[in-house]
């Protein structure tokens, strides 16, 4: 369970999502030196190009108007108010305007280059300047490219102006969108920052799960839908959006839930990766599909041998055998299980990890920071409760078929041995029903015991509920159901989807 | 300082629709303090044992730091402390923002000061008006 101030379920919730997604130079950030023409005593010049691309806080301020008393303004701390950016000292006037234009400019000791610049204004306060003018220079001061915006109305501003070898970068602001402000940027960025907030976004669901018993390996999936009337994601535009979209390029997601529609506070739900987008509706909208690193995974493992490891050398290998760079987390109960290593030819590294974790009596899923997370499914602290208040439908319960026998057939097509490992419960009088399993990295019989105990339990709910996005994959959680059972349960699938306002379609499992 | 009137009636709906009473400026500010000013100023006059710190100058280019803001909260309460808490006074709340309600809060004891003191004052007896063994009726 993520942290979350505001109350998730409020009797009146305002919800909203974001979806943002980078092709930045970062060695331009690293070179730069920032100066500016004047600095408010709690700006932090240092931070507009330290790559983190939003405000930390709404920070209250007495700018006319500005500090809102519905509780979501923090007081500033006189030293340390977390990511800030550059605050102009200067205030603009009655029409917004700067008797001197503030100025913000970086040098590099090096040339850069960068398809685009990005500013990103104060996304917490959503205030922003209005007009500015971007212009870049080179070592001898000349004027290589200049945009002049004229009525900008985002906190995020895209110049889709790629330059080469550049040295000097000024952006100039002359009128904030609302009189009596100071200009506030949180980070320039040298490239491009895309992002879908409520505004341009119909429809968002965001699928993630997680197999009980492994028998799968599901991905994680975000399919986000966006308003198209401008035709501004006009796929065929070579200078469009979709220039930028590439497959494996990352969309960060967050949903945001709050009492009011200023105290909304977002959670990250994750990062996904491009993998297609269509046009719907006769282009009315576009709709962008992204998945986790698993549905990349599915290039051929050709590291399996005889022998055995553990489970953090095989997941190591597994991934440098993909070549992509999945970072993971795995605690040492788990990591250092033993396994087999023979995993079969030509099986993908999907299928690679999906047997790593159900032979070493685990789960694994892509988590919120994108990492490669096993975990042992297990009831654990309930973080959440579903009744009455939050489900819009009583708890639907579901009983699996019953087993009463495991066999796991293990197969090391390089040691050309096959060994069967059987649990059972079956009582006399009854008739056995084995679930049959093939998986070469078993290495013992406690496999085919956890196996058991895992099918042993089979009450399995469906909840359509309004969602908390704070709560993830194998968090614990009570459920209120018609009978009074009022069980906890592991949360195995979550589906948000907003379109509008949030709900989601869950699924939990009883747990062991 | 001079007293100028608090503002004891914001509601949900002014920060609904973004009224002036929904915003806390710097004028705002300066108001509360000099209200504190005043009534420590008034209480010190009448031999209670005040001492408070305020700032008037409040601009907007200042900021609202929270050690300020609490200053603010400390001295409501230590008017309160060294003369009397009216019943019903609100609570005022420490915490790391301001809304609607605190700022009625800290308005509202710095108003109910005021009214005890001007009962006070208004039931002082002048001297030459009564003598001792007198019979007075005490309203």
């Amino acid at each position: 369970m993520l942290s979350l101030v505001q109350n998730p379920y409020s009797p009146e919730r305002w919800s909203a999502v974001r979806v943002v997604f980078q092709l930045v130079d970062v060695d331009a950030a690293e070179d730069a030196t920032p100066t500016a023409t004047s600095e408010a005593e709690i700006s932090k010049l240092e931070q507009t190009h330290n790559r983190v691309v939003e405000m930390e806080k709404r920070l209250a301020t007495l700018e006319q108007n500005y500090f809102l008393l519905d509780g979501s303004f923090l007081l500033p701390d006189e030293t340390d108010n977390g990511e800030v950016g550059w605050w102009s000292g200067e205030i603009s006037d009655s029409n917004g305007n700067f008797d001197i234009p503030q100025a913000l400019e970086f040098v590099f000791s090096e040339p850069q280059s960068s398809i685009g610049f990005t500013v990103i204004f104060d996304d917490k306060a959503e205030e922003y300047a209005s007009n500015f003018k971007i212009e870049v220079f080179d070592a001898s001061d000349e004027l290589l490219a200049e945009d002049n915006v004229v009525g900008n109305t985002s906190a995020h501003y895209i110049s889709e102006t790629p330059v080469d070898g550049y040295r000097r970068v000024k952006i100039t602001f002359i009128k904030t969108a609302v009189p009596f402000r100071r200009v506030r940027v949180c980070e320039v960025i040298f490239g491009i920052v895309q992002v879908f907030s409520g505004k341009d976004v119909t429809q968002l669901k965001l699928l993630q799960q997680v197999s009980v018993g492994m028998e799968s390996l599901p991905s994680n999936e975000l399919t986000v839908t966006l308003e198209n009337l401008s035709r501004r994601y006009n796929m065929a535009n070579p200078q469009g959006i979709y220039k930028y979209l590439q497959d494996g390029q990352p969309l960060d997601v967050k949903i945001g839930v709050g009492e009011s529609q200023n105290s909304i506070e977002y959670v990250n739900a994750g990062r996904y990766y491009y993998t297609s987008s269509k046009a719907q509706d006769s282009s009315m909208t576009a709709q962008i599909i992204a998945n986790d690193w698993l549905y990349f995974l599915e290039g051929k493992c050709q590291i399996g041998t005889t022998g055995t490891w553990t489970v953090d050398e095989a997941v190591a290998a597994v991934i440098a055998d993909s070549g992509l760079p999945i970072t993971t987390n795995i605690p040492s109960s788990i990591g250092n299980r033993v396994i087999n290593k023979c995993i079969p030819q030509d099986t993908t590294h999907r299928e690679a990890l999906r047997m790593i974790a159900q032979a070493s009596m685990s789960a694994c899923f892509f988590n919120r920071d994108d990492e490669l997370e096993f975990v042992d499914l297990a009831l654990g602290d309930v973080v959440d409760e579903l009744g009455n208040s939050n489900l819009y439908e009583p708890a639907e319960i579901s009983v699996s078929d019953p087993i009463n026998t495991v066999k796991i057939t293990v197969r090391d097509e390089y040691a050309q041995t096959e060994t069967v490992y059987t649990a059972t419960n079956k009582k006399l009088d009854e008739t056995e029903k084995v679930k049959p399993i093939n998986n070469p990295l078993v290495a013992n019989q406690d496999v085919a015991e956890w196996l058991l105990s895992v099918y042993q339990k089979r009450i399995y709910y469906d909840l359509r509920e309004r969602g908390n996005p704070a709560r993830e994959i194998a968090d614990t959680v009570r459920i209120y159901d018609v009978y009074g059972e009022n069980r906890n349960a592991i949360i195995t699938k979550q589906e948000y989807i907003y379109d509008g306002a949030l709900r989601a379609n869950s699924e939990a499992w009883e747990g062991l | 300082m001079p007293w100028t009137e608090p503002i004891i009636d914001r509601t949900f709906a002014d920060v609904i629709n973004g009224t002036s009473k929904g915003y806390i400026n710097a004028s705002d500010l300066n108001r509360i303090e000099g209200n504190c000013e005043y009534l420590a100023d008034k209480l010190t006059e009448y031999g209670y044992r005040i001492s408070i710190s305020t700032k008037t100058d409040w601009t907007m280019q200042d900021f609202p730091y929270r050690s300020e803001i609490d200053r603010i909260r400390d001295n409501v309460n230590a008017l309160i402390n060294a003369y009397y808490k009216m019943q019903g006074s609100p609570d005022i709340r420490y915490w790391g923002s301001l809304d609607w309600r605190d700022a009625n809060s800290l308005e509202q004891n710095i108003k109910n000061i005021d009214i005890l003191l001007q009962r006070m004052i208004a039931g002082f007896k002048r001297c030459g008006t009564f003598r001792s063994g007198q019979e007075v009726v005490l309203l």
